[in-house]
């Protein structure tokens, strides 16, 4: 399947201060593809590029088979969804009118939402498991919930491809899990998913595939068991692992540190 | 965050529209028991039948003196509630507001600046012009400012530091222009009034009000989006540098226009739009016509005021809204506490 958001030896730097250094990678749709690296690696620089917030310096980003820079600004807004890091809602608005916001790109405004709208708005609560939020504000619930919400208002503008900016981070455990099995599904639906991650069991646990970078570069790339192998582990996080294996033959990550190897 | 008003919460069904036109009918009437309030004893028939006439008493009371006044309350208001509202929502952070970010104060010395060094002779847009001049400058302070990451405090303390410097040159433009009532005159812009105003203040300020807000309107959908931050803002396909700017200069077209004709009247923005905030689901694009309609009714309400508490002129509006505005600035501060 052709892939929908395609990098081609991207290069992009701020000055003299090379960030992404020749970068090559694509996501397909259907597959959750985590992108993990250190701090500063380039991965949010990566995202920054796909949402035209940056322009590389050298090199091509096509989403959909065109190249990004000759989408309408509303047309990628309807193609290209993007969850943000930040689990906030700056004003406590009603959930449902938060997950309201994901339907701007089709033209529609919170005083002037059509009936597909409102579908689609109920679609992305439920699953999200979130429908029974959709009345409550926003500052009224837990952060699992609100990270659930906010997926939903991702969700909402039913893209075919989504970015999603270290969703796990802010979260206990248990909303960690559940919020990976809600991108799975998504992916399920056939959407291409994209998401950031410093949890390396996470990754390996949810992801299809992972692309490894450090210092700009993608170092590795590949079914999380084979990207992230010792060495790898090794050079870009300093640290190693035990691996083991579930009941299903899938293979668990515990990350430790490397004199304890 | 804490937010005052919690228990006023309402379904998303319930979509504020009684509230709204109660605002409405709550600004007509200030403005009515304005227009009705005066020195001259003038009976509300006689009054009524002036605004229909071209001559006589009655006419250049109703026509010239009263019904300017109660307008330009109602413009002035609507201007600093609607500028308010655009501008927490812009900033995301109900501190923000024309007068406590210094806008108005800028606003102030521009005016100010036109007036006494006798540039308005040449024409009579050059008093508006030189204010919305002044508030435009505070607002891209602000701007930069608020690019650069800066937090409520900073807002805040930058918003001190620009009015107090406003405050002190427009002091040092009235003593150093040529003009006998130079002190009379400082309060006068520094606190705002409504004292006085003839039908070419209304003339002036009421398209560029009108045009100001509806700059504002316009940017409505981008304020939602920026709930969830400007990259997410941005990835729904909103021109979030486009709608910044549009913002910064409607707010400083209404707030420029509004104070070049009544002076620096503050705190109206910072207090209505919090308060009608919960009763609008705290979305800030629907905030934004409650605040103009809640902002005329507060002006005018208080210019009626005014002229009950001491007939003779000696209170300015400017003091009332402080009055009843600093407090709660002071109590909105200590509920944020510990907010991001």
């Amino acid at each position: 399947m052709s892939p929908a958001l395609e990098f081609g030896d991207v290069h992009l730097s701020y000055g003299s201060r090379q960030v992404l250094n020749g970068v090559s990678c694509s996501f397909a749709p259907g597959e959750v593809t985590g992108l993990i690296g250190p701090n500063g690696a380039g991965k949010t620089t990566l995202l920054r590029l796909a949402l035209g917030l940056l322009t590389p310096t050298a090199g091509a980003c096509t989403l959909l088979g065109r190249a990004l820079r000759q989408w309408e600004v509303r047309d990628r807004a309807r193609a290209l969804a993007y969850l943000p890091q930040s689990n906030e809602a700056h004003w406590p608005m009603l959930a449902r009118r938060v997950v309201a916001l994901g339907r701007l790109p089709h033209e529609a405004s919170l005083e002037r939402l059509g009936g597909a709208d409102e579908e689609a708005i109920s679609r992305a609560l439920r699953r999200c498991d979130a429908s029974d939020l959709a009345e409550r504000r926003m500052d009224g619930i837990s952060a699992g919930e609100r990270a659930r919400v906010l997926l939903a208002r991702a969700l909402a503008t039913e893209a075919p491809v989504l970015l999603a900016d270290e969703p796990a981070a802010h979260l206990d455990p248990g909303h960690q899990l559940q919020l990976m099995r809600l991108l799975r599904e998504e992916a399920g639906r056939g959407t291409a998913v994209c998401v950031t991650l410093h949890d390396l069991a996470l990754a390996v646990r949810f992801c299809d595939r992972l692309l490894v970078m450090k210092a700009g570069r993608i170092v590795a790339a590949g079914a999380p068991a084979s990207a992230l192998s010792d060495k790898v582990l090794a050079e870009v996080f300093g640290v190693g692992a035990l691996r083991l294996h579930d009941q299903g033959g899938r293979e668990l990550l515990l990350v430790r540190a490397l004199e304890e190897g | 965050m804490a937010y005052a008003l919690k228990s006023v919460v309402r379904p998303a069904s319930w979509r504020g529209r009684p509230v709204t036109m109660a605002l409405a009918v709550l600004a007509l009437a200030a403005a009515g028991v304005s227009f009705l309030l005066g020195p001259s004893h003038l009976s509300a028939v006689a009054l009524l039948l002036g605004l229909f006439h071209s001559h006589g008493f009655a006419a250049v009371i109703a026509r010239d003196i009263r019904l300017p006044r109660a307008l330009l309350a109602l413009f002035v208001g609507a201007a600093l509630g609607a500028s308010g509202a655009a501008l927490q929502g812009l900033f995301r952070n109900p501190l923000a507001e024309p007068g406590v970010t210094g806008v108005t104060a800028c606003a102030g010395l521009g005016a100010v600046v036109a007036l006494y060094f006798g540039w308005t002779g040449t024409s009579l847009m050059f008093l508006p012009g030189f204010a919305i001049g002044g508030a435009l400058v505070a607002a891209a302070i602000l701007y930069g400012l608020s690019r650069s990451g800066a937090g409520t405090m900073a807002l805040v303390l930058a918003g001190v530091a620009v009015a107090s410097l406003a405050t002190a040159l427009t002091a040092l433009a009235l003593s150093m222009a040529p003009n006998p009532y130079a002190m009379s005159e400082m309060v006068m812009w520094m606190l705002g009034s409504l004292n006085d105003r003839t039908p070419a203040d209304l003339y002036f300020a009421a398209p560029l009000v009108a045009l100001g807000i509806a700059l504002l309107l316009s940017a409505g959908r981008g304020l939602d989006a920026l709930t969830l931050g400007e990259d997410a803002a941005h990835s729904l396909g909103i021109d979030v540098h486009g709608m910044r700017r549009r913002i910064i200069l409607g707010v400083a077209l209404a707030t420029g226009a509004a104070t070049a004709a009544a002076g620096a009247v503050s705190f109206v923005g910072l207090v209505v739009p919090h308060l009608l905030r919960p009763l609008y689901g705290h979305e800030p694009s629907r905030l934004i016509v409650p605040s103009a309609l809640g902002g005329a009714a507060l002006v005018a309400a208080a210019d009626v005021a005014v002229r009950l508490i001491a007939p003779d002129g000696q209170l300015l509006l400017g003091v009332l809204t402080a009055m009843i505005g600093a407090p709660f600035f002071i109590w909105l501060i200590f509920q944020l506490r510990g907010a991001p």
